[in-house]
């Protein structure tokens, strides 16, 4: 395997990308960092925004995994070379803050179930063989539940301040 | 040109020398003489992880450079003052970790390539 193909090489290459999203996504006023800056300091909206935010974040390193993947059509142990990598550097991610998310929102059950979706995410990941395109859709399918309990619960709590 | 007592670790293990006839010495200058090849033909990959460290330093040093464009911004957004800085906090906790995790992925992208020159090293060895 050259440098250029090197699986640590593509994830350092889509780890400079996302740093570069953070900022952007700043100052080109993203809704969804807006949406945690003009909500209440300590709210539970406030630290699910940020959460969300956070999830949606780490979800755009996996599409341009995924995106690469397919473009490069990539497969055997490249491709499972690829995803370990991936699973290391997202369990590294979420190791340091896993406890201090479900600190900040332990009244809401829905921060214990994204937490779990987000180990299983790594699971899947890990859990790569040859049929690995169903585990590809089984993270794909974890993101977006965890996403869209979130988003939900978050809806649940601004129609309770409405009413 | 150095003196006969001066001989560098090569000329000592020169072909004409008996130096050559031990065979732990040969192997120390069969070792040194594939190193050296190797190294050489490694220097495009040595120069390369030094670039990528280079590279990625400069890149923190002009992100975390830009966390007072970036808090001068939310203020100019109105952003209420406690949520700036609790938000900010996270915000370069994110990118901190995003560079301790870049710098372990170029750690073990250079013991790769170490091993991947070790191992080079050996099959010209049992050559």
């Amino acid at each position: 395997m050259s440098n250029k193909t090197s699986p640590y090489l593509l994830m350092l290459e889509l780890s400079m990308q996302g740093r570069k999203k953070l900022i952007d996504d700043v100052f080109q006023q993203s809704p969804h960092v807006y949406d945690s800056l003009y909500s209440k300091p300590n709210t539970e909206s406030f630290n699910l925004y940020i959460e969300l935010y956070d999830l949606i974040w780490l979800k755009s390193h996996w599409d341009s995994l995924k995106t690469y993947i397919n473009d490069h059509k990539v497969f055997g142990i490249e491709k499972a070379n690829l995803l370990n990598i991936f699973a290391w550097w997202y369990g590294e991610f979420l190791h340091d803050r896993s406890d201090e998310s479900i600190l900040l929102s332990s009244s809401i059950p829905v921060m214990e179930n994204l937490l779990n979706l987000k180990i299983h995410n790594i699971e899947s990941i890990i859990e790569f063989d040859e049929r690995c395109n169903q585990n590809m859709n089984k993270v794909e399918t974890s993101f977006k539940k965890a996403l869209k309990l979130l988003n939900d619960d978050l809806k649940e709590l601004i129609s309770e301040r409405m009413s | 040109m150095p003196k006969n007592d001066e001989k560098t670790a090569f000329e000592v293990f020169d072909d004409d020398s008996p130096q050559r006839k031990d065979p732990n010495a040969q192997l120390i200058y069969d070792y040194e003489k594939h190193y050296m090849d190797l190294l050489s033909s490694h220097k495009e990959d040595i120069n390369f992880i030094s670039e990528l460290l280079k590279e990625t330093r400069k890149e923190q040093i002009e992100t975390m450079s830009l966390l007072d464009k970036i808090n001068a911004h939310l203020i100019d957004q109105s952003v209420d003052d406690e949520v700036r800085i609790v938000w900010l906090k996270h915000f370069s906790e994110n990118l901190s970790k995003s560079f301790e995790l870049s710098n372990c992925l170029i750690e073990h992208f250079t013991t790769s390539q170490l091993s991947q020159f070790k191992t080079e090293l050996r099959k010209r060895m049992k050559k």
